[in-house]
């Protein structure tokens, strides 16, 4: 009786061991991780850039310009914060992670720098070319993600 | 479900009337179907309570035996619902009654000929009307 | 002509009232990531809220009763009271997100913070419920949430490719970067979102307001049936939109902000405007139903004096059964939680939650003893019977879908 029952529990306490121990990631899940972050920092770019759009044809009030650039900006934060938490599971993540930090805080820059733009400081055109420089490296990082992730 | 019994081992005749079921002057009720549950309302129309449970109890006395007639003392309403559901029994002291002589109909609801303000079973609705509600400007006027 | 002003008005109204912040962001999400493939969830979700809410008016118009008040008496206090339990909370669960969205749509059009605009959307929530008569604050939330047509104008002012949306919502598949699961998940919170529970709840209720009688009957059909449909296509609409302009450019709906940019794009500075005053009139004129949902469900259940008709001392603990609602929905919002995630949690737990509203109502429309010669009809019932099923399975498998998907991320 004692051993029907201990044979489940010994069973389950050994797959909640195997769940706690180290980080079993692998080179494609990484890139998985990675890619949703740089896809939510991408969506924020992309949603900054319409705005500042509509803002320059005037086709939006500047409250809420305000508003998306500002929630823009929170989802940048989460992105940030899912790359910089990852603990790599070899060189080749370690890379891409430095890499996607390193375009998201490029991100996060061009999509503050679009806010004060929006509030009456900085230039239209210099806010455009950040933000279009930007999109493009995270579409790009986004693709080589991808591709790293369905290997 | 029992066997079936061969004719010759059917312990009643074949040909044995059922007795009559009696059949006394007014309503007939199924204390379960038609007043447990019921939404009661007071001589004007208003919403009391709904009925959680009742009280039974023989006229005279407070035991029970075997062949006693059982009369709905009251009905009951408020913290008996909990006991209601996951079982036991409150103190007697404990329960808000509607007395059963101010039953004056029972229908889809259960109508009484007494105004609501006079039962004890509306007393937190009285308090939080006092105490809480009409003291938050508008309280005591009409919608609109 | 009376006649056709009145009929005119609720159609109207039953069109401004359909949508709520469930409706706003779910559709909005899934235009932005499935495109118009999950359009036909829209329309069997309008066809059951029709089915469900035309049943409830009736029952509330023939027997004089509310559908929560014979609940009780049908099933009985455990199974009522489980009912009760369940259909509260996520009531409360929802009006924090409605009230959430009043904060968001606030702070649009004033750039001011939410956090700032929840006690007042709070306060006025609360005022109306406590002052305001019935059918005024009814008539006056779903004129007002007619706006919201604004979208549908939008979408034609884009130019889409009609023919490509056309096979979208026609032929549907799953689009390429996204798994099975999430389809199916987002299908259900689509669903929870079109058959909201607290409509039929407040249906029920607010024909005993109006003091509906058989031969209102007729009126509510129509507005049902043809306000109802209405909503569904503005939900579609809305789904249209953010598939348009947000889905190639790869932005994932997450805000109020990016809802309404597709609407800027098409129609500049005015449409803005009005498409922000219609998700404030849609959003505040569901913060109502639902704490007038919570306050008649409670009321119903425990046989309170309850109604918007009577003064509020002459009602006490159903209004304040309002109040503490209102007041825990504001504590929740000022915790400074995301009004997006509440609603997107609120309209996956609504489908959760379908077959405890839905059962109960199919069973009292078919009891003679309530509706006499009014009870369903075959045909109502075989599709009700079909609906039945359909609700459950969505149902069950809202909660693994949830876990397995991680919520739709």
């Amino acid at each position: 009786m004692l051993r029907t029952r201990a044979l489940p529990a010994l069973v389950a306490l050994g797959v909640l061991a195997g769940c706690a121990v180290g980080s079993s990631a692998t080179p494609a899940s990484d890139a998985g991780t990675l890619g949703a972050a740089v896809d939510e920092a991408t969506s924020a770019v992309e949603t900054t850039r319409l705005a500042a759009r509509l803002l320059r044809t005037d086709r939006a009030s500047a409250a809420v310009v305000d508003t998306t650039i500002d929630d823009s900006v929170h989802v940048l934060s989460d992105a940030s914060f899912a790359v910089s938490t990852l603990v790599p599971g070899g060189p080749r993540a370690a890379a891409w992670r430095d890499e996607a930090l390193d375009a998201v805080n490029e991100a996060t820059v061009a999509v503050a720098r679009a806010r004060d733009w929006a509030n009456g400081v900085g230039d239209a055109a210099t806010v455009r070319a950040a933000l279009d420089e930007s999109a493009q490296r995270l579409d790009d990082l986004g693709t080589r993600l991808e591709r790293a992730a369905d290997a | 479900m029992s066997p079936r019994l061969r004719r010759s081992a059917r312990p009643f005749p074949d040909d044995e009337a059922l007795p009559e079921a009696p059949r006394p002057a007014g309503l007939v009720l199924d204390a379960r179907l038609h007043l447990l549950d019921r939404q009661t309302l007071d001589v004007d129309g208003r919403p009391v309570a709904t009925v959680d449970d009742l009280e039974l109890g023989a006229p005279g006395s407070t035991s029970l035996s075997g062949d006693d007639t059982v009369l709905v003392a009251a009905l009951l309403s408020g913290p008996v619902l909990a006991t209601r559901v996951f079982g036991g029994r409150p103190p007697s002291s404990r329960l808000h009654r509607i007395d059963w002589r101010h039953v004056t109909d029972v229908g889809t609801t259960v109508r009484l000929g007494v105004h609501g303000e006079e039962l004890d079973v509306l007393w937190v609705e009285r308090w939080v009307r006092d105490h809480v509600i009409g003291r938050i400007p508008g309280g005591r006027h009409d919608p609109g | 002509m009376k006649r056709l002003l009145g009929v005119a008005l609720g159609i109207l109204t039953a069109i401004g009232g359909f949508l709520d912040i469930g409706d706003l962001v779910t559709n909005a999400v899934v235009g932005s990531r499935f495109g118009l493939s999950l359009a036909w969830v829209v329309a069997v979700g309008v066809v059951g809220i029709c089915l469900f809410a035309q049943m409830s008016g009736r029952v509330a118009a023939v027997s004089g009763r509310a559908t929560f008040e014979i609940i009780r008496e049908r099933l009985g206090p455990r199974a009522a009271g489980a009912n009760l339990t369940a259909s509260f909370l996520i009531n409360l669960l929802t009006l924090t997100a409605e009230i959430g969205g009043i904060a968001l749509a606030l702070q649009l059009a004033s750039s001011v913070e939410p956090r700032l605009w929840i006690p007042v959307a709070a306060l006025a929530v609360w005022l109306v419920v406590w002052r305001a008569k019935f059918s005024i604050m009814e008539n006056v939330t779903g004129l007002l949430g007619l706006t919201l047509v604004v979208f549908a104008v939008a979408l034609f002012l884009l130019h889409p490719p009609w023919g490509e949306l056309a096979t979208q919502a026609l032929q549907p598949t799953v689009p390429s970067q996204e798994g099975h699961a999430s389809y199916w998940y987002y299908a259900i919170a689509l669903f929870g979102a079109a058959m909201t529970p607290y409509e039929v709840f407040f249906f029920s209720s607010g024909a005993i307001e109006e003091r509906w009688t058989v031969k209102d009957i007729g009126q509510s059909r129509l507005n049902v049936l043809v306000g109802f449909p209405f909503g569904g296509v503005l939900s579609v609409a809305i789904a249209a939109c953010a598939a348009v302009v947000l889905l190639p450019r790869h932005v994932e709906v997450s805000s109020l902000s990016q809802i309404v940019l597709p609407v800027a794009l098409a129609g500049g500075k005015l449409a803005l405007a009005v498409v922000i005053v219609g998700i404030v009139a849609a959003t505040m004129g569901a913060a109502l139903e639902t704490s007038l949902s919570s306050g008649y469900t409670l009321a119903q259940f425990f046989g309170w004096s309850w109604g918007k008709f009577r003064r509020p001392a002459q009602a006490a603990r159903f209004h304040l059964t309002m109040i503490v609602g209102i007041v825990v929905a504001t504590g929740v919002l000022m915790t400074s939680v995301d009004p997006i995630k509440v609603t997107e949690f609120s309209v996956v737990f609504s489908a959760v939650a379908l077959p405890l509203t839905y059962l109960p109502i199919l069973l009292v429309a078919n009891d003679p003893e309530y509706m006499g010669e009014h009870v369903n009809g075959r045909a109502t019932n075989a599709v009700a019977l079909v609906y039945l099923v359909v609700i459950l399975a969505a149902s069950l498998a809202a909660i693994p879908l949830m876990i397995v998907t991680g919520a739709g991320s």
